[in-house]
């Protein structure tokens, strides 16, 4: 058990420092803070000029929810493939540590990373845009962060499965991205989809929690517990998914040798 | 050279749309990002919606294949290890990047039309064009405003090994300072000369000039010297980054190794 924890804390930090030892601090900053508050102050001026609301809090949360993305669904999703464009994908796949701990060790560090940027862009997007942040219960925001983040993580582990089947993972990911922002309900009402989007929209992640911390933004609390149970099933439900789907996204790449080519 | 700059075009054409990524930012990314705009503009009775839909969503696409072809295929010729040969090829490397730059952004103009078919396909929403040869007037600025913004940012990402950051990074910031999807006046005023400066905000009010019914002649001088401006400005800038990190790049051999 303890050799297991060690070669998840030590995939972990290489993963880490390899991806990110390469940027200045001032870049590390701009690329995982600066950009994505002005990707959210982007969409919430858009939503300020569409909508002409009273107040642009639910945009700002929702919004600050979705800065989640960069690394839930990308770095997540293109775990794989970028193992297999530095030509260790094999040794991965043979080596005795489960492909699922793999991935998991190589988003440990980006999720505590983006823990704190959705948080500190909401506080940043809640100035920028004067929202009162006193009436706000911390306790139960934090846990509407926690539950998005831990359904959207398990989420990007079951796309980047696919990467053992397919080299359009860039297509496929920037395509669920961009659905994120039409269907979790962050930049308008889901009540607005037709009826088939709407039923897609409650089981995606992130459209609960942010369904959820918009309601504690507003001071309430009603259905905030059932919204984050919902939320919490559907990242162990994906969860299970991605595990299932890298055991059979493996023995087919095994059985078809494609796992470094198409 | 025509010859040169016109196979150089093709097999741009062709190897960018081999790429899923810029297929994604070419065909699903104009349809998404029409979706999304209309949703948000559904309700708002705004009378400029239907041009912030169409021609917003069309350039944010087709900015976003600028930054994902244009502006990363010196990173991807240096990863595939051709960019010294490209670099010192007996045809002028400038040439080869103009024509790229050509190929890429003539194709990703198509994100326009992916938009207003899009629009009108799933909400019967059409762009009314008054004046059919003032917008393709319009049109051929825009295109040719936004090849002459992505060289000089090409080249400035000769010096650097982290392209990728660049390209993600500048993708929102301009679609926001340049108005595609809004007007300018959302933004605070010490964004305005960022925004003035940025070619893709003059094509943009250009564009929606040319969907006037009343020509505003005043406002189109203004607009089209202010993009034909900025064009010469950047092509200045494309030949002084050139002699600057030509010489940088040979002297420190950093072409293929960088910070």
């Amino acid at each position: 058990m303890m050799t297991t924890w060690r070669y998840f804390w030590l995939q972990a930090k290489l993963s880490f420092k390899s991806t990110q030892s390469i940027f200045k601090p001032e870049e590390f900053l701009l690329l995982d803070l600066g950009y994505p508050i002005i990707s959210m102050t982007f969409y919430v001026l858009l939503a300020a000029y569409s909508f002409n609301p009273a107040t642009l809090a639910s945009w700002v949360v929702g919004n600050a929810f979705l800065l989640c993305i960069h690394v839930c669904i990308f770095v997540m999703g293109q775990a794989i493939t970028a193992e297999r464009a530095q030509g260790r994908l094999r040794t991965v796949i043979t080596a005795p540590t489960s492909d699922l701990q793999f991935l998991l060790a190589k988003g440990f560090f980006p999720i505590i990373t983006v823990f704190i940027t959705v948080l500190a862009g909401f506080i940043i997007g809640s100035q920028i845009f004067h929202i009162d942040l006193t009436r706000i219960a911390w306790l139960p925001l934090l846990a509407c962060i926690f539950v998005g983040m831990a359904s959207a993580t398990a989420f990007g582990l079951f796309l980047a499965t696919f990467s053992l089947i397919t080299d359009s993972m860039h297509f496929i990911l920037n395509f669920v991205a961009t659905g994120l922002f039409i269907l979790t309900g962050a930049n308008f009402p889901v009540t607005q989809l037709p009826l088939f989007w709407r039923g897609v929209s409650q089981l995606l992640p992130l459209t609960h929690s942010i369904q959820a911390a918009g309601q504690v933004t507003a001071g309430r609390m009603a259905g905030v517990g059932w919204d984050l149970l919902i939320e919490g099933g559907l990242a162990v439900l994906y969860f299970c998914l991605a595990t299932v789907a890298i055991r059979m996204c493996e023995h087919y790449a095994r059985k078809h040798a494609t796992l470094e080519m198409f | 050279m025509i010859h040169v700059i016109w196979e150089t075009i093709k097999v741009q054409m062709k190897n960018s749309w081999a790429r899923p990524m810029f297929r994604f930012t070419l065909v699903a990314s104009p349809v998404l990002n029409t979706v999304l705009i209309y949703e948000m503009f559904l309700h708002s009775g705004r009378h400029d919606a239907t041009s912030y839909i169409i021609l917003g969503s069309g350039l944010m696409g087709l900015w976003s294949s600028i930054c994902f072809s244009s502006i990363g295929d010196i990173a991807r010729d240096r990863y595939m290890g051709v960019l010294p040969f490209l670099f010192t090829s007996p045809s002028n490397y400038n040439l080869l990047i103009v024509a790229k730059t050509i190929g890429n952004t003539v194709l990703a103009s198509l994100t326009l039309v992916i938009s207003a078919v899009t629009a009108a396909g799933l909400f019967r929403l059409t762009l009314q064009i008054p004046h059919p040869g003032l917008f393709i007037a319009a049109l051929l600025v825009t295109i040719a405003g936004f090849i002459a913004i992505s060289i000089p940012i090409s080249y400035l990402m000769l010096l650097s090994r982290k392209t990728g950051l660049y390209m993600n990074v500048l993708d929102i910031p301009v679609t926001l300072l340049c108005g595609f999807v809004f007007p300018l006046s959302m933004l605070p005023s010490w964004t305005r000369p960022i925004s003035a400066v940025l070619v893709p905000t003059w094509s943009t009010r250009l564009l929606q000039l040319s969907l006037r019914i009343t020509p505003d002649w005043p406002a189109w001088r203004t607009t089209l010297l202010w993009n034909g401006g900025l064009i010469v400005v950047y092509v200045g800038l494309t030949a002084l980054f050139w002699r600057v990190i030509e010489h940088r790049v040979r002297q420190q051999a950093t072409l293929e190794v960088n910070e």
